[in-house]
């Protein structure tokens, strides 16, 4: 009877693994696409330019979407400059200098219909329309006060202030998505609706690449779109392929499976440097470290304990060899100290004042003030921060050690991290990397509004929160560098974080042919790209 | 026997009276035999619609008989309808109005000849004039009008129709007097001297005073002082009237604004013909005292305006204009000490009209804050060496200002902050055009304030490919862009 039964079990055994294997052998697996190969952490949110967007989103609207006008990079300088794209021509006109005449490219979407210029006024009220919550609502309502088709092919563009063109062009690098797709005309409400839904991961543009496949989680394809106004792309597909670990990032880049890494970390660069056919561009990013602070946690809900924390840290010896680099920007509040000096050196603005910076006998008495001398605290960090995170954890905590502060410095897993800090709340510091931001930080407030979706802080502050909806409107630039200020100054008066840096990035790439990166924006030059030796 | 007689007799004797009665009624027939037909309107008329039939029923021609047959059925019915409304009267006025149409249209088709019984006839009256009431509370005069006209036609008039006739009257007279206003004013705002037209105003609203004065007399001599029409249509003309005013205070607000774009412009004013570019120191300085003597008179203008029309004028506006006369005094008065460094000037080449430009001057609906200044304007034939330009900012210390040159081709035009000798000096100068920036045929200078720290820009233009070039120098606030 024992035998019998056992003779099942095997014989069932026996039976399973075949299934397996038959199922292995005949399942239609999909077989990842072939083509230049970019390694990710993380992969699209979303595909329609319009909506909030994850930062490989925004990376990938420039492959699949133009603008009336398009950033490109100047393959020689690394600068970037604004060009006619979808829009063949633009003049300004010479009386009021407030409207703008865009006669359109004859130019196709993906699907080989015709844009048009009712595309382009879709596009724009679709980007104020309140229901989709575009991050670019109030800064293009702040410029542009209407959008009418003129003809066919004739957009008017009609701005609220007199505006100079090499003002105006870059305010057009909207990205222009199609009025009609699927044969049904979109909502101007593109967060509900079947067809509004499906454009957001099938989506239609006029970009240099088609979206070929998506396998959600692992890769997205992009394919060259033959009909692109300036040439056919040289490579004939681009790969977005999930790989979240660094150091896997890194060996796969290494084994040739990989061909461009965005993500990395300022210590790979020797480890890099020694493998054949690589490029590394480098560039300032719009990013920076900080240790964000729970205020809700017992031990820093006092304002003295947490500007302590900042005020203790001589942040170029974080990092030896690193920290103290002279590329590296030391930040001692929540914008980059850059800020004014990157995007408008012309103007000789006055930096951000600097109040929050090494002043250890000042640290100590707020931090006796405070009740965090002699104290312990966690800090947390993430993987995908990697050796950098480890390093710059351990400066933190020896620094820290100076006002009688023990931190002991914890990597978890990204996903533990995620939801002790993001989702929880639950945890005392946690070094944080933050980018997506564009030049002017303008998601800044998703950080410090009360609602905020990364409030982690836990601080509310109302003044702050009307400061930063006065900022999100002004685009006046000496109105808006007095606002930055206000808002400078309010959160420092807060303590939310620590402030650590901005270093200089590096971007990987092997068997790359005409890759040019100087910014957060590394598809800018992707039709020019093409895979070595084919 | 006797009883048989005296029978037969009254028989006769009131035959001979139905004779004689129908011919007094007949008019023309009088005279003549009575017809079948005469006989049944001489029976609806004095006894009542019913007694016609005997009559109407021997008619031989089938289609007259039919007809009026119809009209007493058509009564019967339309009379049993009425009472049931008087009985029951509709809750809605709409309904109630309604019905009131349909019987009155029924009443009002029978022939001319054949009279609304006058019991009917009083009650339609009654029920013409309380539909009317409710119409003229509604404000619909004209419908009121003819519902009452045409009741008193056919049911004759009433106590209740007579006040209404007369409060309709006088309601009518508003609204002609209100069309002869609306002329008026239609013909005022065609008027295109400005004093005339103010005076055209202020006729309207005397004119509409004494109308509305004689109109409510009328009104209250009729014991009509509580007609809710009559006080909606004369608060209507005194609506109007207040209106009138208000467009003749914003005629004379807009003339006092006019006053500052005219002294701004006066002062952005570009020589005629062919004079931008040719003319001599001399010709300079005249041109700029032209300037200033226009500017004054436009000021002494508006001074007299401000006179004539003390009550109106916006105080704000006032100072405002002062302190721009105030500031373009002083601006004209650098201008002019400028050009008088005559040996310097000789030097710097053609001067951009106007000279000087910035915020300080902006183009007209230009608001607080975003402003751009009126264009300073070059223009030329090359035919051999480049061109040399120079002219004037003015930017407020800290602000943050771009010069912007837009040529009308793409030449590539050079701007310096010193003078540039005519080419001599050239070689050691740093051209300030942001070229970074540069787009289409414009040339920005950014932060202009702070690269210009002389108040003095000197513009080369090359030659290009055609001999002839236009372009233009424009202060802009600076904006912010995002990119990333």
């Amino acid at each position: 009877m024992v035998i019998k039964k056992k003779k099942i079990i095997i014989i069932g055994i026996v039976g399973i693994v075949i299934a397996g294997l038959v199922m292995l052998l005949f399942f239609p697996w999909e077989k990842a696409p072939e083509g230049i190969v970019i390694g990710s952490s993380n992969l699209p949110d979303s595909l329609n330019p319009i909506l909030e967007q994850n930062t490989p989103a925004l990376d990938a609207n420039e492959l699949v979407f133009d603008g009336l006008v398009n950033f490109e990079v100047d393959p020689e300088s690394g600068k970037i400059g604004s060009e006619f794209a979808i829009a063949e021509n633009i003049e300004q006109d010479p009386e009021t200098k407030k409207i703008y005449t865009a006669t359109l490219r004859q130019v196709n979407w993906h699907d080989g219909t015709p844009v048009t210029a009712n595309d382009v006024v879709f596009s724009y009220k679709a980007y104020v329309e309140p229901a989709n919550k575009s991050p670019k609502r109030e800064y293009l309502l702040s410029f542009i006060e209407d959008v009418k088709a003129i003809d066919h092919k004739t957009v008017q563009l009609i701005f609220r202030n007199p505006i100079p063109p090499f003002r105006a062009y870059p305010i057009l690098t909207f990205k222009i998505i199609p009025e009609t797709y699927n044969g049904k005309k979109l909502a101007f409400n593109l967060r509900s609706g079947e067809n509004e839904r499906l454009f957001a991961v099938q989506p239609i543009g006029t970009g240099p690449f088609k979206l070929a496949s998506w396998e959600i989680g692992k890769w997205l394809s992009f394919s060259a779109n033959p009909g692109y106004f300036k040439r056919v792309p040289a490579a004939g597909t681009l790969i977005i392929r999930k790989s979240i670990d660094p150091v896997i990032r890194l060996n796969e880049f290494r084994k040739g499976r990989i061909n461009l890494i965005l993500e990395t970390s300022p210590l790979d660069r020797p480890k890099i440097e020694g493998i054949s056919g690589v490029d590394i561009n480098w560039y300032i990013p719009y990013a920076f470290y900080q240790v964000v602070i729970n205020s809700n946690s017992p031990l820093f809900n006092n304002v003295f304990a947490r500007q302590a924390l900042s005020t203790c840290l001589d942040r170029s010896t974080l990092v030896p060899n690193v920290t103290d680099r002279k590329n590296t920007v030391l930040n001692y509040g929540p914008f980059p100290s850059n800020l004014f000096t990157l995007n408008m050196k012309e103007y000789n603005i006055d930096p951000l004042e600097d109040t929050m910076s090494y002043d250890i006998a000042r640290a100590q008495k707020l931090a006796v003030s405070g009740g965090i001398n002699e104290k312990g605290a966690i800090l947390l960090y993430p993987d995908s921060l990697g050796e950098f995170g480890r390093q710059l954890s351990e400066g933190l905590v020896k620094q820290f050690a100076k006002i009688g502060l023990t931190v002991t410095a914890k990597r978890t897993g990204d996903q533990v991290f995620n939801r002790l800090v993001f989702v929880e709340k639950n945890y005392e510091l946690a070094l944080i990397y933050c980018d997506g931001f564009d030049n002017l930080y303008s998601d800044l407030d998703k950080w410090y509004r009360s609602d905020g979706m990364y409030n982690i802080s836990g601080i509310r502050d109302h003044k702050l929160d009307k400061l930063f909806e006065t900022w999100n409107k002004t685009v006046i630039m000496h109105n808006w560098t007095n606002v930055t200020r206000q808002i400078h100054d309010r959160i420092l008066s807060n303590a939310p974080a620590v402030y650590l840096c901005t270093l200089e990035k590096d971007v990987y790439s092997r068997n790359i042919k005409n890759i040019v990166i100087s910014s957060d924006n590394p598809f800018l030059s992707a039709e020019n790209w093409s895979l070595a030796g084919l | 026997m006797n009883k048989t007689k005296q029978l037969t007799y009254i028989g006769v004797l009131f035959l001979i009276l139905v004779f004689l009665v129908s011919c007094a009624t007949t008019g023309k027939k009088r005279t003549g035999k009575l017809t079948i037909l005469d006989k049944g309107i001489s029976a609806w008329n004095k006894q009542k619609p019913e007694a016609a039939r005997h009559y109407w029923s021997q008619l031989k021609d089938i289609k007259q008989r039919l007809a009026y047959i119809g009209y007493i059925d058509q009564y019967k019915k339309t009379t049993t309808d009425l009472d049931d409304i008087v009985a029951s009267p509709p809750k809605k006025e709409s309904k109630y109005l309604s019905a009131y149409r349909t019987l009155h249209k029924t009443y009002a088709s029978f022939p001319a000849t054949l009279i609304v019984p006058k019991k009917t006839a009083k009650k339609m009256a009654v029920m013409a004039s309380g539909r009317t009431r409710a119409l003229l509370d509604k404000n619909k005069i004209d419908m009121a009008q003819k519902i009452i006209t045409q009741a008193t036609e056919l049911y004759g008039q009433t106590k209740q129709t007579k006040p209404l006739l007369t409060e309709i009257e006088i309601l009518t007279e508003y609204k002609n007097t209100e069309k002869a206003i609306d002329s008026n004013i239609r013909k005022t705002r065609s008027i295109e001297n400005f004093y005339d037209k103010i005076d055209g105003y202020e006729r309207v609203i005397i004119s509409i005073r004494k109308d509305r004065e004689e109109l409510k007399k009328r009104a209250d001599d009729a014991d009509l002082e509580e007609s809710k029409p009559i006080a909606y249509i004369d608060s209507r003309l005194k609506k109007k009237s207040q209106r009138v005013r208000l467009e003749m205070k914003r005629t004379l607000r807009e003339r006092q604004y006019s006053f500052k774009d005219r002294i701004g412009e006066e002062f952005a004013r570009v020589p005629e013909g062919g004079k931008l570019g040719s003319m001599s120191l001399k010709e300079t300085l005249a041109f700029q005292k032209e300037i200033k003597s226009n500017i004054e008179t436009a000021y002494k203008e508006m001074e007299a305006f401000n006179r004539r029309y003390p009550s109106v004028i916006d105080k704000k506006m006032l100072r405002q204009v002062e302190a721009q006369k105030k500031t373009l005094d002083g601006k004209i008065a650098q201008v002019e000490r400028e050009i008088r460094t005559a040996r310097d000037i000789a030097s710097r080449g053609r001067p951009v009209f106007p000279l000087m430009i910035g915020l300080f001057n902006p183009e007209k609906g230009g608001k607080k804050g975003n402003k751009k200044s009126r264009p300073a304007h070059l223009r030329g034939t090359i035919k051999g060496n480049s061109h040399y330009w120079w002219g004037m900012v003015s930017i407020p210390k800290k602000k943050l200002n771009d010069l912007v040159i837009t040529m009308k081709d793409n030449r590539p035009i050079k701007v310096f902050g010193e003078n540039t000798k005519s080419g001599r000096r050239i070689k050691n100068l740093g051209d300030l055009v942001n070229r970074s920036y540069k787009t289409g045929y414009s040339w920005p200078v950014l932060n202009a304030g702070n690269q210009l720290p002389s108040g003095k820009y000197y513009i080369v233009v090359p030659k290009g490919t055609k001999l002839k070039y236009e372009g233009e120098a424009v202060i802009y606030s600076s904006f912010i862009t995002r990119m990333r």
